[in-house]
């Protein structure tokens, strides 16, 4: 299930933000960091080291004024309110991502299964923002599994709205989906998780 | 994703009886048409009042039915008091207890699955009701495997490419023994691959609770 804001943030505007968060950015290879969020990933443990399943520059930002936070977080208490309505504890710190040079990131959930987890707390939502025009890099969409058609709604293909830049789509951590090889230019996102008690 | 499995939980001899009290009792069960739109998220079931197998087949043939994304046949048993109840019932609970802790209200009649050669169910999830507005859902599935004379329909989770396994074993393999059952999240990505010699019998049951919060 997902909510999706199309092109809620004009493109001069995403602009102002890439800047500041590449500004505020200090990049590492999400395949072989292994401390800090990427501990939840769930192909981590068993994936490190490997550009097989992902190859994405990833940091942590400097949000100083916490104008990333407010952004990503308000997309999502907005969607939980209209669609989700799930219990939700607390926001993990915001992902900012790069993907260039046939950067991926195959397919994969968020959450992670609870028996790896033990815990009595499961990641419900997922963001992604997309920070960059469209039209500067070829490749790179966001896939979402959904037996083997395409994502279409109202007549529509969701994959380039997703696509767009400005663009905001909240999703179940729990659904399948991937980031397809960027094959010219360079892509840049944001990605947001939110946790909350188990499922009941 | 997530599963609970019951490797051989009934006994080969209790599912070749249930199979056969199953086969002989089609007129029994209310048949259900399959027509599913491919582009659509919803299937749209038509129930006769009773049918027995002919009836069936006949209206199945009247109808024009998009095979595509499904084509299997499927009955469900309305007897509240046969056996199948009890053992989808228990298998459900205990799975629900021991893993998922999910609140459950109620579990839905059980189907029986037919799968004859060239029959399939393409890639789907079975909590389409999550999105129809409704304040309750889908949460758990059940799938008992009572049959094994037959090739091909294969019982395959999406797993992007990494089967998942239990004790060295796929999942798909493991639901190919005759009495083994799994339990799994009813929004998880499953298919059943066509069937290319015999004939597949399954039972498949769903526990309906409160949307998830």
């Amino acid at each position: 299930m997902f909510y999706i804001f199309p092109k809620a943030v004009p493109k001069d505007v995403c602009k102002q933000y890439l800047d500041y968060c590449l500004k505020n950015a200090q990049f590492e290879d999400a395949s072989v960091v292994k401390n800090g969020f990427t501990v939840f990933d769930s192909n981590d443990s068993s994936h490190e080291s490997n550009h097989g399943i992902r190859k994405t520059d990833i940091s942590f930002i400097n949000d100083g004024n916490n104008l990333m936070n407010e952004l990503c977080w308000g997309f999502i208490r907005e969607a939980n309110s209209r669609l989700f309505k799930y219990k939700l504890d607390h926001f993990q710190p915001i992902q900012f991502a790069r993907y260039q040079d046939g950067g991926h990131y195959d397919w994969h959930q968020d959450d992670i299964m609870r028996e790896v987890n033990g815990g009595k707390e499961v990641r419900k939502l997922s963001l992604t923002f997309s920070l960059t025009d469209d039209s500067e890099y070829d490749g790179g969409l966001l896939e979402f599994f959904n037996g083997s058609k395409e994502m279409i709604k109202d007549g529509k293909n969701l994959a380039k709205d997703i696509k767009s830049v400005g663009t905001a789509i909240v999703f179940d951590s729990s659904d399948w989906h991937r980031v397809t090889p960027v094959t010219r230019g360079i892509r840049y996102s944001l990605v947001c998780w939110t946790v909350g008690p188990n499922f009941e | 994703m997530a599963f609970y499995i019951f490797p051989n939980a009934v006994s080969k001899e209790k599912c070749n009886e249930l199979l056969e009290d199953s086969i002989s009792n089609f007129d029994l069960y209310d048949g259900c048409i399959i027509k599913e739109e491919y582009a659509d998220e919803f299937i749209t079931t038509t129930r006769t009042e009773k049918s027995d197998i002919e009836d069936f087949e006949k209206q199945r043939n009247r109808m024009a039915v998009n095979t595509e994304k499904r084509d299997s046949d499927i009955f469900f048993i309305k007897d509240s008091k046969h056996q199948i109840n009890k053992i989808c019932y228990e298998l459900i609970t205990e799975a629900n207890i021991k893993f998922f802790d999910y609140n459950i209200d109620y579990f839905q009649e059980i189907q029986f699955s037919r799968y004859e050669v060239g029959k399939h169910y393409n890639w789907h999830r079975d909590d389409n009701i999550k999105n129809s507005g409704s304040d309750e859902c889908r949460k758990l599935s059940l799938t008992l495997n009572i049959s094994n004379d037959y090739d091909g329909g294969l019982f395959e989770f999406f797993d992007g490419g990494s089967p998942f396994k239990y004790n060295g074993c796929t999942i798909t393999e493991l639901l190919r023994s005759v009495g083994t059952a799994i339990v799994f999240d009813s929004s998880d990505w499953h298919r059943l691959t066509p069937v290319t010699r015999g004939v597949r019998y399954s039972y498949v049951c769903w526990a309906v609770g409160p949307n998830f919060k």
